[in-house]
């Protein structure tokens, strides 16, 4: 039986692939992308960000393309792309019902 | 200088590994009273450097267990601990696969921001440790099972109950525990999902306890496993038939043939011994095998020998028990296809269990009142035919 993917993504895992998208980064450079993309909102600790990575790289959202030293870079798989999407679209779905919630009242 | 030794202090931890917030909490207090985490010694033991008090943060993650079993392959620790580098928290030791970091930064951002993703972690803690317990329950199924169909009582008499009732106990603890603990992740998880803290409600003492009793059951099992081992192994405990002086409370060759010389064949140092025992149980259990020859005026009268195990126990239901359960495992034996187990008739003998079948040599096993005599025997040569009928009857008399 092929493995079940995530069902959802949190708030992090979600800047986490938006980071990606952007194109390929090392770990430190997604918490400072997700930090600065809230305006601080939304931080990642190192243990969030560490599992979120090794989670996504088991799911095959990202892949390691680089070693250098002990830095890893990942970049983002064509997966790793369809989740963002689908869950970019079931944010825009919530959204455009909390807008027709609000214009029927 | 750094070379100063410091005084090194063992504290058992008050929680378990998986109870991240309470460990944090518990660690922190510990170096507020100067107390400074060094290493875990097994999974229970903490070791702390006593120092100058100091207000420490403590932060748990976790890793892969390959991380520690194969570090060459799996460098997910390394990862780990460059991340939290980064954010000012530095790596101490762990504890199984929960990775413990400090920092002095009061402000350092914390190792996990998201609930969701830390119950990920801990769910999949939950689903190791549950798989991990599948293997032992399916093999403890599996041998209780044998153990119930071939003879769980007289499992309980050879083991010897000193030995028995407390690995029953031991396993009985142990898959409790690992069961209860199940639970309690399952809690803590919930808990962390939701953002509660379970910790206010932690039983430390409860916990301290059960860790130690689960330790000790698992110490003393070893212990006991590696003694039966060795005895087994070395025939430690039987002592050559010759040299034994005391009482033999049943039958031996010399009662069942008459003759003036008994000389034994020293075929192995297991053809003629005499085991003795007692136990809580089973106040009197002695098993012995003889194997030689009884002369008569230089005439050999019989050649052959004769093993039996021999029990008084403690109540006469357990005596017919242990004798049903003799039968049991003989005629449920694995090896039954070239055994052939075949009952033999046997006359009215008047005790309260009987019975007589060829199991590879004849076999007999009897019960009265509180008395169990399991004997197989064989004859090679000699004046003197050891028929069944007699051989029973000499027994079921030496019974009563």
């Amino acid at each position: 039986m092929p493995k079940k993917a995530l069902e959802s993504l949190t708030e992090s895992m979600f800047y986490v692939l938006m980071a990606f998208r952007g194109g390929p980064k090392c770990g430190i450079d997604v918490a400072e992308f997700v930090e600065k993309k809230t305006d601080g909102l939304c931080k990642l600790g190192p243990a969030t960000l560490y599992t979120i990575l090794a989670k996504f790289e088991t799911e095959k959202y990202i892949r390691e393309i680089q070693v250098d030293g002990r830095k890893r870079t990942y970049e983002i798989t064509d997966k790793g792309l369809v989740a963002y999407y689908d869950e970019v679209a079931r944010l825009r779905r919530c959204l455009a019902h909390a807008d027709s919630e609000r214009g029927e009242q | 200088m750094g070379s100063e030794k410091r005084k090194r202090v063992f504290k058992m931890a008050p929680c378990p590994d998986y109870d991240i917030a309470g460990m944090e909490q518990w660690l922190a207090d510990m170096a507020a009273q100067g107390y400074m985490l060094k290493r875990f010694f097994t999974n229970l033991i903490a070791v702390f450097e006593v120092q100058e008090p100091q207000n420490l943060r403590y932060g748990i993650a976790t890793v892969s267990s390959n991380a520690f079993l194969v570090p060459d392959l799996d460098t997910s620790l390394d990862n780990l601990k460059d991340y939290c580098a980064a954010y000012g928290w530095n790596y101490i030791t762990h504890r199984s696969i929960f990775c413990i970091f400090v920092t002095e930064d009061e402000t350092a951002l914390s190792l996990h921001t998201d609930s969701d993703i830390e119950a990920m972690t801990l769910e999949k803690v939950r689903r190791e440790r549950r798989n991990n317990l599948i293997l032992p329950i399916f093999w403890i199924v599996i041998l209780s099972v044998q153990l119930i169909a071939n003879g769980f009582w007289l499992a309980i008499a050879q083991l010897g109950s000193m030995y028995f009732l407390p690995l029953v106990l031991i396993l009985v603890i142990s898959l409790s525990n690992s069961t209860l603990e199940l639970r309690h992740l399952h809690d803590v998880e919930k808990a962390v999902r939701d953002g509660r803290s379970i910790t206010k409600n932690r039983n430390s003492k409860a916990y301290q306890m059960r860790s130690v009793l689960v330790l000790a059951s698992l110490i003393i099992l070893l212990v006991m496993t590696g003694v039966q081992y060795y005895n087994e192994k070395t025939g430690n405990g039987k002592i050559p038939f010759e040299h034994y002086t005391g009482d033999i409370p049943t039958l031996t060759i010399q009662d069942l043939v008459e003759g003036d010389i008994y000389i034994s064949t020293d075929q192995s140092k297991y053809s003629n011994f005499v085991l003795q025992r007692t136990d809580l149980l089973i106040p009197v259990y002695i098993q012995f095998a003889q194997n030689g020859a009884v002369y008569e005026d230089g005439i050999c009268q019989f050649s052959g020998g004769i093993t039996v195990e021999y029990m008084e126990t403690r109540i006469p239901w357990f005596a017919r028990k242990i004798a049903e359960d003799y039968q049991k495992n003989d005629k449920n034996f694995w090896f039954d296809r070239i055994n052939r187990y075949k009952e033999l008739p046997l006359p009215d003998l008047g005790v309260d269990y009987a019975a007589a079948y060829e199991h590879l040599l004849p076999v007999f096993v009897l019960a009265e009142g509180n008395k169990v005599v399991y004997v197989y025997y064989h004859q090679s040569s000699g004046g003197v035919e050891m028929t069944m009928d007699e051989i029973t009857q000499m027994y079921a008399e030496s019974l009563k």
